[in-house]
């Protein structure tokens, strides 16, 4: 079971959906926005990488790679990329406010499910920093789990 | 096709959208007399696409090409809206037929609004969201300059052209060539 609080160190993933990645395959701040069509979406999806048990990074992208096939449609031109959880986390700390707050979500069938909330008038910068924090990036869909950079 | 006609054609409203319900009833063959609203209203639009883009011919074809592949990779995803905003391609194309800037990446949102995104070592990461009202949402962050890339040096709503020139005022040149 996740912990109320995730720890700083720790890391916390975010599938980019295709249409979120440059011509260069990087994850742009597109990838950190609401959607606000019908209603606007509470927090961005995220799962907490640490969660998953294995001795590196690769086997934990493996590991998430399943539980989130079991949600969503991975795209072979997608990426998984990777943000420190203490670097979001300073993101409000510097500015004083709750603009910016990662909050677990977890459920039975993904203990690993969290969120990246972010007050709507901040939603441009934060997407724009959050882009900034990607600190790797991995394939979305694949059998090695090779690392895309 | 009406919403009545879609009904009585033997469609259902699935939320917002129209799908046909694949079962037949006693005396009566599934047959459907026409696409289904939503097929229509999206052809409607990529004919609409096409027109808009034809009509900035000084526009970059890779920006075309973009602009296209975007509009393809939003109908293929039933979480996003199906098309992309005409409002906000018009809004870029507008921008970058009337300014001396470099040639963005261009990416969407998952409510078809396009961002146009420049990346530079020192000036750091401007994300500008076109939206469909002519106003640009944009935010400057990050960068050898700003010294952290959590940083954010300008943000804000503007008229397209006032916000690349409001981010020149800090960085010196950037965006523009």
């Amino acid at each position: 079971m996740s912990p109320d609080v995730l720890d700083g160190a720790d890391h916390v993933v975010r599938y980019c959906r295709p249409r979120t990645i440059d011509s260069q395959g990087r994850i742009t701040a597109a990838a950190f926005t609401f959607r606000v069509r019908r209603k606007r979406e509470e927090f961005l999806s995220v799962n907490w990488l640490e969660h998953f048990d294995a001795t590196t990074r690769a086997k934990r992208m493996h590991l998430l790679r399943e539980v989130l096939r079991k949600k969503l449609t991975l795209s072979k031109r997608g990426r998984l990329g990777v943000l420190q959880i203490g670097r979001i986390r300073d993101l409000a700390l510097r500015r004083g406010t709750e603009s910016v707050r990662l909050v677990p979500h977890r459920s039975k069938e993904d203990p690993s499910h969290a969120g990246i909330h972010v007050a709507e008038e901040q939603e441009m910068a934060a997407a724009a920093i959050l882009a900034n924090l990607v600190e790797e990036a991995f394939l979305a869909q694949t059998d090695a789990a090779t690392a895309a950079k | 096709m009406s919403s009545t006609q879609a009904r009585e054609a033997g469609y259902v409203q699935l939320r917002d959208r129209w799908a046909a319900l694949v079962v037949d009833l006693p005396g009566r063959r599934f047959a459907p007399a026409d696409s289904l609203p939503q097929d229509r209203a999206v052809r409607a639009s990529e004919s609409e696409l096409g027109r808009l883009l034809e009509s900035f011919a000084e526009l970059p074809q890779t920006v075309v090409e973009r602009i296209e592949t975007l509009s393809a990779m939003l109908r293929g995803d039933a979480e996003d809206a199906d098309v992309v905003s005409l409002g906000s391609v018009r809004g870029l194309c507008r921008f970058l037929v009337s300014h001396a800037v470099a040639v963005p990446e261009v990416v969407a949102d998952g409510d078809g609004q396009l961002i146009a995104e420049w990346l530079d070592d020192r000036a750091g990461r401007l994300s500008m969201r076109f939206r469909p009202d002519g106003r640009a949402e944009f935010a400057l962050a990050g960068g050898e300059e700003a010294g952290s890339p959590s940083r954010v040096r300008l943000c804000g709503a503007e008229e397209p052209g006032k916000a690349a020139r409001s981010v020149r005022a800090v960085t010196g040149r950037f965006p523009f060539l």
